[in-house]
């Protein structure tokens, strides 16, 4: 069904116009030179062979005229549109994407250069216009058509989002309004529509954005760590930027970088003596108008150095030589019976490690035990081995046994154990059962049901390999969780989230995940019972600092920008000027025909 | 004395004598050879004589050798009534065109020499029917009547040479020489026009009285053009193509109005306002054989 709204009186001023102005173009036309002739007789037949096609045309044209005129005064005086809705309605995308956070050289962002712009628009429009202001960022949930104040309520709580990717809902693409604008500044949204008409808040700005944080050791010498940021230049100017590197105030870098125009480049720095825990790089410039992109956080998980507890009643044991050659590790020995008479929190040590010896009780430190026989702390049972050659398979997706092979391990006695629900098997002997787990938890633990005397592990090129693993999984916190500001996916076992500051930030759960929303960049720490979960909020991407990579033209300045509302009526101008001009075609052909 | 012909071209005039193509039928004596026999000087033909003939044509050298009376009959010289129709409707009478003004001088030219020849001249003006007339006269000294009447024509009224022709020859004229003079810009056929000469066997020379702004008019772009007769305006955006299509026109009609009379077997003449009267008035007429 169609049904047409009238139009605003703008439009039946335009038209009114017209008329007057053809009536007077009509009443002040040329007077017509009449000429007395001795007879018209030649004339007629002249005039009579020349005019047969040209009469008729004239009819069939003047019709045709007249025909137009009425559509074009229709499409102007009314908007026809289908489906029960009113023409008299607009569309406006507002782009609140990052890049939209940029200053222009006015002081002003261009997201508040684009609000001001709206703003204006939507004041111009006649008050019984029907808006629909729909963000890229998704922060409008449920868009619909609603009155000038409602769009302006919306408009006042937009904000900056953090998404690259513009996410404007599908039905945007459906609505059937003839004026349709997007105002942005071009970057993220991708292409403009044929039928939106863009209003560009762009300028371009320099911008230098961190693009890469991630920290590593020294493969040579794993008591050394590096940091390693990827610097961008976004702008098309020479920068000079100051990179900090801060984790307390007194363990900071800082290192003064040079960069020409859209270049990227990478430092390296020495971040040896800085702790495990969250380090904060920045970008210092005078010149940068885009923000978001100058701080990126990062998180050192590993310890710089391990201290682990050896507890053994073998004071010539091997494994105590080969953790004391480790190089992050420093390793103290005890007899079991010094370890009995140590209260917890007399326990000054990272980890602890048992070999042959029946541990009584249960470790409040991560711990790995060899050749265990009995525990009567863990919900584990035990079975002794039957057979004397066992052959071994190993559970490779574990960090544990990460790139080991156990092909050639050979275990002349000990004891399986009976799989319980929360422990994760390391190796495996068919028909045997499990002879090593790993029990994940806020104090983790490995469980090896042989030792290195009843065994050949010890001779194993990889048994070095093996204990340092362990020592890692034990000790050192998981990999950081990286990701951009807006919605973050979590583990389902994540049940508390925290800021850096201890604000509490909330959770939801959907399929099987946890997740959390934020538009902010930072550090954040999730508990669960397996242990926390560090996650790292930053804006590494390129994309984010390519501030300036736009198709759309720039604004002179926010003053000089056009009256948006001319380009809102600018098909019915149109369409009112052609209307013009026919008229005044028709009004030629129709003087021409009554005098004649 | 009548300003419509100078005394020089008058003078120029009376050595000037009509020639007709065929006999007249005159009922006066004249200078026109004519059908009847009678008192002449040219020799016609024999007959037997009877009683009361004029003696005084008997060929007595007929009679001295056959023994027979034989009476010599002669052509009788009769005069011939010459009809000079002036267009006067309102067509011919642009002040600036000059074609009334020549139509009223040889009109005067034409009953000047008619006159000079003792022929009986009757002069008509016309536009939808006959407007004004002189009745024949004959002899030099009735000139003087005929350039009155001819200078107190005035224009008006439309042209319509069939009705006129109808209205004047309807009342049994003697067959005799008719001058037309006009522009011949007629609704009518010419042909229709013509039918009651044709029927009453009048000799008809046309004279076509031509402006040369009317053969090739200095308008340009939109005009109304207001007929002269009939007051009816045609509007019309003249460019150069519509001129050229208008002097194609022009001398398409002017074709088939001297072809008509051509075809009749009657004389024609085109006369130019912009040409010199006298020169172009007598060499056009002893081109066509009227005048010797």
């Amino acid at each position: 069904m169609t049904s047409v709204a009238v139009s605003s009186p703008l439009f039946f001023f335009l038209i009114a116009g017209l008329i007057v102005g053809v009536i007077l173009l009509y009443l002040l036309r040329p007077p017509v030179l009449n000429r007395l002739m001795p007879s018209n007789l030649i004339w007629r037949r002249v005039l009579r062979s020349s005019r047969v096609i040209n009469e008729r045309w004239r009819w069939w044209l003047s019709l045709l005229l007249s025909m137009l005129i009425a559509i074009c005064l229709l499409l102007a005086a009314f908007r026809p549109s289908t489906g029960g809705q009113v023409d008299d309605r607009s569309l406006i995308i507002f782009d609140n994407a990052p890049s939209m956070g940029a200053l222009t050289q006015d002081g002003m962002s261009r997201f508040n250069v684009a609000k001001d712009f709206v703003a204006r628009h939507l004041d111009s429009l006649s008050k019984d216009m029907q808006v629909m202001l729909v963000d890229t960022q998704r922060q409008v949930t449920t868009p619909s058509f609603g009155s000038i104040s409602q769009a302006l309520e919306i408009l006042e709580s937009l904000s900056v989002g953090s998404s690259l990717d513009p996410l404007v809902p599908a039905q945007v693409a459906t609505v059937d309004v003839s004026r349709k604008f997007i105002y942005t500044d071009g970057v993220m949204i991708g292409g403009v529509p044929e039928d939106f008409t863009a209003i560009s808040v762009f300028e371009p700005v320099p911008n230098v954005g961190i693009t890469r944080l991630s920290f590593a050791a020294v493969p040579g010498n794993t008591q050394k760590r590096q940091a390693f940021i990827e610097i961008v230049n976004g702008g098309g100017e020479s920068q000079v930027v100051d990179v900090a590197l801060t984790q307390t105030q007194s363990r900071s870098v800082t290192r003064q970088v040079e960069l020409v125009p859209y270049e990227k480049v990478t430092q390296i720095f020495d971040v040896t003596d800085f702790e495990s825990g969250p380090v904060k790089a920045s970008l210092l410039s005078n010149t940068d108008r885009f923000n978001a992109d100058d701080v990126a956080f990062g998180y050192i998980t590993a310890k710089r150095q391990v201290r682990v507890g050896f507890i053994s009643d073998n004071l010539d044991s091997k494994m105590f030589t080969l953790l004391g050659l480790m190089p992050r590790i420093a390793v103290t020995s005890l007899t079991y019976a010094e370890y009995q008479g140590l209260e917890a929190d007399e326990l000054q040590f990272d980890a602890l490690v048992f070999d042959e010896v029946a541990v009584d009780r249960k470790p409040v430190i991560p711990s790995m035990m060899f050749g265990l026989n009995s525990a009567k702390w863990s919900d584990i049972s035990y079975a002794p081995i039957r057979s004397s050659q066992l052959s071994v398979e190993k559970n490779s997706v574990h960090p544990v046994l990460g790139n080991i092979s156990m092909t050639d391990l050979l275990i002349e006695s000990g004891v399986t154990f009976e799989m319980v629900d929360g422990v994760d098997a390391l190796l495996t002997s068919e028909g045997e059962g499990v002879l090593a787990v790993a029990i994940p938890g806020a104090v983790k633990s490995i469980l090896l049901g042989f030792d290195l005397d009843k065994s050949n592990l010890a001779f194993l090129a990889d048994f070095p390999i093996l204990l340092s693993n362990s020592i890692k999984w034990l000790v050192d916190e998981p990999p950081v969780l990286n990701a951009n500001p807006g919605t973050i996916k979590l583990p389902r076992e994540i049940t508390k989230l925290y800021r850096i500051d201890g604000t509490d930030v909330p959770l939801w759960f959907a399929d099987g995940n946890a997740y959390f929303h934020t538009h902010e960049t930072g550090l954040f720490t999730g508990f669960s019972s397996n242990g926390p979960l560090r996650v790292s909020v930053s804006q590494l991407n390129r994309r984010f600092s390519d501030i300036n990579k736009s198709n759309l033209p720039v604004i002179e300045s926010p003053n000089k920008f056009g009256d948006p509302v001319l380009n809102g009526y600018s098909l019915s101008f149109l369409v009112g000027a052609l209307t013009l001009i026919l008229l005044m075609a028709d009004w030629c052909l129709y003087h021409r025909r009554i005098t004649q | 004395m009548p300003t419509l012909l100078s005394k020089e071209f008058m003078r120029r005039l009376d050595g000037i004598s009509l020639l007709l193509r065929r006999p007249v039928a005159g009922h006066l004596r004249g200078q026109h050879r004519s059908r009847r026999t009678g008192v002449g000087m040219i020799f016609a033909d024999y007959r037997p004589y009877s009683s009361g003939d004029d003696i005084r044509n008997l060929d007595w050298a007929t009679y001295m050798r056959l023994d027979r009376l034989v009476l010599r009959m002669f052509e009788e010289e009769a005069d011939t009534p010459i009809y000079i129709l002036v267009d006067n409707s309102a067509s011919m009478g642009r002040s600036d065109s000059g074609k009334f003004e020549m139509a009223k001088k040889f009109a005067a030219v034409l009953a000047y020499v008619g006159l000079l020849n003792h022929d009986r001249v009757s002069l008509i003006s016309f536009s939808d029917g006959v407007v004004k007339e002189m009745p024949g006269r004959r002899g030099k000294n009735q000139m003087w009547r005929a350039m009155h009447f001819l200078e107190s024509l005035k224009n008006e009224g439309e042209t319509h040479l069939g009705n006129t022709f109808r209205k004047y020859f309807g009342a049994g004229r003697t067959r005799g020489l008719v001058f037309v003079i006009s522009d011949f810009l007629l609704e009518q056929p010419l042909e229709d026009s013509f039918q009651p000469i044709l029927q009453y066997g009048h000799q008809v020379f046309a004279t076509h009285v031509i402006d040369p702004e009317e053969e090739s008019p200095h308008i340009d772009g939109q005009v109304v053009l207001v007929d002269s007769e009939t007051r009816e305006a045609l509007s019309a955006h003249v460019t150069e193509g519509t001129l050229a299509a208008y002097r194609l026109e022009f001398d398409k009609h002017r074709g088939k109005t001297e072809a008509f009379f051509k075809r009749s077997g009657w004389g024609y003449i085109s006369l130019r306002t912009d040409e010199d009267f006298e020169t172009s008035a007598l060499t056009s007429l002893k081109k066509e054989g009227m005048f010797r």
